[in-house]
């Protein structure tokens, strides 16, 4: 077997970003050449004598700037995090250079995650690489940089967080896979949070296997983070895993649900033609598709900015210009509207924060005042677990995290998947982006595909399917909590179907 | 009054962290020794040596407050005016690490050298609830006769602050872990010795300390800036919220000091509030007497001692039954107290009130106490003050208030063990005679005041006492069987406390000091009745007076001179009963 070519790889991947990076705007930091190269030898070494630390050693990964890396800055795309230096990496990014993966710098977003079109950091908007000569398109947000990365083939594959599918729109519009896991699996210590119960950190790759072997790698228990699963639940989901894998010899027989709440009226006709054909080539293959309700989704998109937003106000309540934050040494005097202790805070924020930082953050402490509290983030919390309990009610695996495991009624009645586009269209211009910005809370809309799954904390992940267009398109594939093995079974699949369909 | 609206949060995913005994919590061995054992700290050992150099002044403030207690009934008992006072206290838990990192508290660190990546709300790290810091909190829980919550959580509490690096604290604000206890006032807190009061606790909450800031005034080479220090941030603190049902402000300062004394005597917070350990907010409302409910409340922050809890209040009495009389209206206010004016003033009104924007903590999972854990630190409690007082002021003991009362709050109630220990030692001797003097009280009073006194005039503090207890009982067994009279057994104290060594006996010092009284044996006392005649003779005079019943005093004279001539090695009751025997023939 010939030796893997690691190191010309690399530095063709560098050399890809050299190239294009000033276009596409992906990356905003890059790792230094000679680094790069001393771990690809490296890397090229264990592979000659045979001892590689695992199958991701020697490949390249792109890592989203909110996830924190040792010496490197952490931005977030926010001035107020400009100089941000951590020093320690964050364990996904440990656990990642662990398997001797090379770190090829860290990409643009939207300023702490805030946004769907990855415009609204301060580096500027990343650009498309499917774009047409003719305009700019977006890459989607809040990690745009990240796929657009892996879509250019910058890099292997790259890390992006997802709170309300941050990671699947912008593998759908960028054409690559991109995978949210299940919330608590992987450790998001070192992920600057935006919505703590929200963010999870994802995945992008160019095909499904590629996914599944870095979620393989990243998916442990990280005694750091307080919301990492622990290891007793592991081993329940493990066996549920086992237990419910089809016997060796047999196809297995999926039953895939179609929510018809989701079929709203904005789905651009192209993308119900392909998922229709998804859904009918699925069929024609013996799988067994079922229109399914899930009534609560209707209201996932409000709550979920409601608990979002309002998590958001809290976790960058830290931004004060006192650790972080631009120099306030030569602000205004106060005019006396606000206590003068408080005044540096406010001028550090102003200055600090972007627009669509700023409007969140208001929304989100409104929502948490206590005249507000009772009717919007208490009822939103309510949502959520309606939410949690539709899904609940529509899989036939029972969800590992319930104490007591409902016996459901009948098998007959679950699904094993849910099959849904990501987003509503393939990814608009950023000229459209900019006129849509201007609309306020209108352009929430286009969340509403990916938001009910991180509400519930499932997996999912966006499979990228070719239209008659020349933008790409994804599918979105839902699984219960922890289901994550078969989802990547169906995933798979589905993706074997659209290249067929191309 | 705070409204907190039922939350029905979605709860995390992950599951909730269970704490049971003894799974988590290592057994210490001894109650009430040594308080750390409990927390591997080294802390409180080094710690109290370095402060208990400014050696309290005994038991000094019970006075002080009978004097303004006058102030305070005027305006409670005989005003139309009813007083209605509550207190929220902070207090630092006993915890050798802060409550969400790794960092170890500290007092005296060097500015910034105890912070952990997440005190300093370093992006991306998270907190992480140390176990062992729960152990403290509950044991103040169960020492205010809380109930314990199986279920608890945390809550955000957001407000801006320098010295507030996350911009919020972690405190338990919807769920706290123990509510509905209760404090009980009563003669031994200074009250009337009729009057028994209970004042109920409403919650205990665990949350976590800010950070300090330091104003700097301008130099020749820096602007005047403010300095944070990190060290204390994100220390564990309890909070103990009282219901308002206090009186007045005498009552008020009672409570605060009983709960401190709680505090301590569980170990659960060691430092009071003259070391910052413990900081008092109160809320002060005043009522028309008979009129349902309860006025206005206006809240007074960050009071550092009990004298400025007491004058506050009466001050803010005084203010608000001023406004109203003149017909004006409470504002519901935030005031701040200065202790050199002696006056309060207001820190911002209802319209520049912060609203806090509690919100769960949506990644700390929800705390559950398991019974186990709370049953063995309801078991190992050590005994509260309240049980210490009586059990001291009862037989066998039979101390005064005064006594038990500075026994037990002077250097954490460490002689109270040194005191029990030599009364162990003496009533297990077989061959102890107890003598005319009650065991109890002579112990007391030799340890209190006779070494107490000593240690005090040569500036010696009560954790280096040099006399061990064994030596201190073979001195008092000396002194009741007769062998030493009072004088010589002061001189014997007088030599263990500046020598400093515990291999020094009693016995060998009385041996090579010649200090033992002579044996009443037969021919001694012939011997002592020839040296009282001889004296008797070289005084006719004196002695005719004494005879002749006209200065009966005279005696006294005699015995003196009787005892000096013995060179002080018989007592004063021998000579005493010879004086008498030869006056009386």
């Amino acid at each position: 077997m010939a030796a893997k070519p690691i190191l010309p790889e690399a530095l063709n991947c560098l050399r890809t970003i050299y190239q294009r990076n000033r276009h596409l705007n992906a990356f905003v930091c890059i790792s230094p050449e000679q680094e790069l190269k001393e771990r690809a030898l490296a890397a090229s070494r264990r592979h000659d004598t045979g001892t590689p630390l695992s199958p991701l050693d020697g490949t390249t990964f792109a890592v989203k700037d909110n996830i924190c890396t040792k010496d490197m800055t952490t931005s977030c795309s926010s001035s107020m995090l400009a100089d941000f230096k951590p020093e320690y990496d964050s364990t996904v990014v440990t656990m990642l250079k662990n398997s001797g993966a090379i770190i090829v710098g860290k990409t643009n977003m939207d300023e702490f995650g805030m946004g769907s079109y990855s415009t609204t950091g301060f580096h500027g908007p990343v650009k498309n690489p499917y774009s047409p000569n003719t305009s700019d398109y977006s890459a989607g947000g809040s990690s745009g940089g990240s796929a657009a990365a892996v879509a250019a083939n910058l890099c292997f594959g790259a890390l992006g967080s997802d709170t309300g599918g941050s990671v699947r729109l912008p593998a759908s519009y960028c054409g690559v896979v991109g995978f949210k896991p299940s919330y608590g699996l992987l450790s998001r210590r070192g992920l600057v949070a935006y919505a703590n119960s929200l963010d999870t950190i994802g995945i992008f790759t160019r095909d499904v296997r590629s996914a599944q072997l870095v979620f393989d790698c990243l998916n442990q228990h990280d005694p750091a983070d307080p919301s990492s699963l622990d290891d007793y639940l592991r081993r329940k989901i493990k066996k549920q895993a086992i237990a419910s894998r089809p016997a060796a010899n047999r196809n297995p027989v999926w039953r895939i649900g179609v929510p018809i709440d989701y079929n709203v009226a904005e789905v651009s006709n192209t993308l119900k033609a392909s998922w229709v054909s998804v859904l009918a080539a699925l069929r024609d293959l013996g799988h067994c598709i079922k229109p399914i309700e899930i009534p609560s989704t209707r209201h996932a998109v409000s709550s979920y900015y409601m608990i979002a937003l309002a998590e958001a106000s809290s976790n960058l309540a830290k931004y004060d210009g006192i650790e972080f934050g631009p120099s306030t040494i030569t602000a205004s005097k106060p005019d006396g509207s606000i206590p003068p202790s408080l005044h540096s805070i406010a001028v550090a924020r102003e200055k600090g924060f972007g627009k669509e930082v700023r409007r969140r953050i208001l929304l989100g402490n409104y929502s948490l005042t206590s005249e507000a509290m009772e009717n919007y983030f208490i009822h939103a919390q309510k949502v959520r677990r309606l939410i949690k309990e539709d899904f609940d009610r529509v899989f036939a695996a029972p969800n590992p995290l319930n104490s007591s495991l409902k016996q459901r009624s009948s098998d007959d009645d679950g699904i094993d998947f849910l099959l849904s586009p990501v987003s509503i269209s393939s990814a608009p211009s950023l000229s459209d982006v900019v006129i849509a910005d201007g609309t306020g809370v209108g352009g929430y809309i286009n969340d509403v595909f990916t938001v009910p799954a991180s509400m519930a904390g499932l997996p999912a992940i966006s499979v990228p399917v070719h239209g008659n267009g020349d933008l790409p398109m994804g599918l979105q594939i839902t699984a219960q909590y922890g289901d994550e093995g078969r989802l990547f079974d169906i995933a798979t699949l589905v993706e074997s179907l659209s290249e067929v369909g191309t | 009054m705070r409204v907190r609206a039922k939350i029905h949060a979605m709860p995390p995913l992950t599951s909730a962290l269970r704490v049971r005994w003894p799974s988590v919590v290592p057994q210490y061995p001894r109650k009430w020794v040594c308080p750390s054992c409990l927390t591997w700290s080294q802390r409180l050992h080094t710690e109290s040596i370095q402060t208990s150099n400014q050696s309290a002044p005994p038991a000094k403030q019970p006075r002080s407050s009978k004097s303004t207690a006058k102030g305070s009934k005027d305006n409670s008992k005989g005003s139309k005016w009813e007083v209605t006072v509550g207190l929220e206290i902070h207090a630092q838990l006993n915890a050798p690490r802060k409550l969400f990192s790794y960092a170890a508290t500290s007092f005296n660190a060097p500015p910034n050298s105890r912070v952990a990546p997440f005190d300093a709300s370093i992006p991306g790290i998270q907190p992480k609830l140390n176990i062992p810091t729960i152990v403290p909190a509950i044991r103040a829980a169960v020492a205010f006769d809380c109930r314990i919550n199986r279920r608890s959580t945390f809550d955000r509490k957001h407000y801006f602050y320098k010295d507030q690096p996350n911009g919020y604290q972690i405190t338990q604000f919807y769920h706290p872990f123990a509510s509905d206890g209760k404090v009980v006032l009563n003669e031994l807190d200074g009250l009337d010795q009729s009057e028994v009061i209970e004042i109920g606790i409403k919650q205990v909450q665990m949350e976590q300390d800010t950070a300090k800031s330091i104003f700097q005034p301008a130099t020749e080479d820096t602007p005047a800036r403010t300095l944070v220090d990190l060290n204390r941030a994100g220390s564990a603190l309890v909070e103990i919220i009282t219901t308002p049902s206090l009186k007045s402000s005498k009552h008020a300062a009672a409570c605060l000091k009983k709960i401190q004394s709680i505090l301590r005597a569980s170990t659960a917070a060691i430092d009071g509030m003259e070391k910052g350990g413990v900081r008092c907010d109160v809320n002060v409302s005043i009522q028309e007497r008979g009129l349902p409910g309860l006025g206005r409340r206006v809240e007074i922050k960050n009071l550092n001692s009990v004298k400025a809890v007491q004058e506050s209040i009466e001050a803010e009495i005084k203010r608000q039954i001023a406004v109203r009389e003149n017909g004006g209206e409470i504002e519901g206010e935030t005031r701040g107290w200065d202790a050199v004016k002696g006056e309060s003033r207001k820190l911002r009104g209802k319209e520049g009130e912060v609203d806090y924007r509690y919100k769960p903590d949506a990644e700390l999972p929800p705390l559950i106490i398991e019974e186990s854990l709370v049953n063995h630190i309801k078991s190992t409690l050590p005994p509260l003050p309240d049980q210490i007082l009586t059990e001291l002021m009862n037989e066998p003991f039979a101390l005064t208030l005064k006594d038990a009362r500075t026994m037990v709050d002077l250097d954490d109630g460490a002689r109270v063990n040194y005191y029990k220990d030599i009364y162990k030692d003496l009533s297990g001797r077989p061959d102890f005679k107890s003598g005319s003097k009650h065991l109890g009280k002579l112990i007391g009073n030799w340890t209190l005041h006779e070494l107490g006194g000593r240690l005090a005039s040569s500036f010696i503090v009560w954790l280096d006492n040099p006399v061990t207890t064994t030596q201190m009982a073979d001195l008092l067994f000396n002194l009741q069987n007769g062998t030493l009279t009072a004088g010589n057994a002061k001189r014997v104290l007088d030599h263990l406390v500046p020598f400093n060594d515990s291999n020094i006996r009693v016995a060998d010092l009385i041996e090579e000091y010649d200090l033992a009284t002579r044996s009443m044996s037969e021919e001694d006392d012939e011997g002592l009745i020839k040296l009282a005649n001889s004296i008797i003779a070289e005084y006719p005079d004196k002695a005719e007076q004494v005879r002749s019943g006209k200065k009966p005093n005279l005696r006294n004279f005699f015995i003196g001179n009787l005892m000096k001539a013995t060179g002080g090695k018989v007592d004063v009751q021998a000579c005493k009963q010879v004086i008498e025997k030869i006056f009386s023939a």
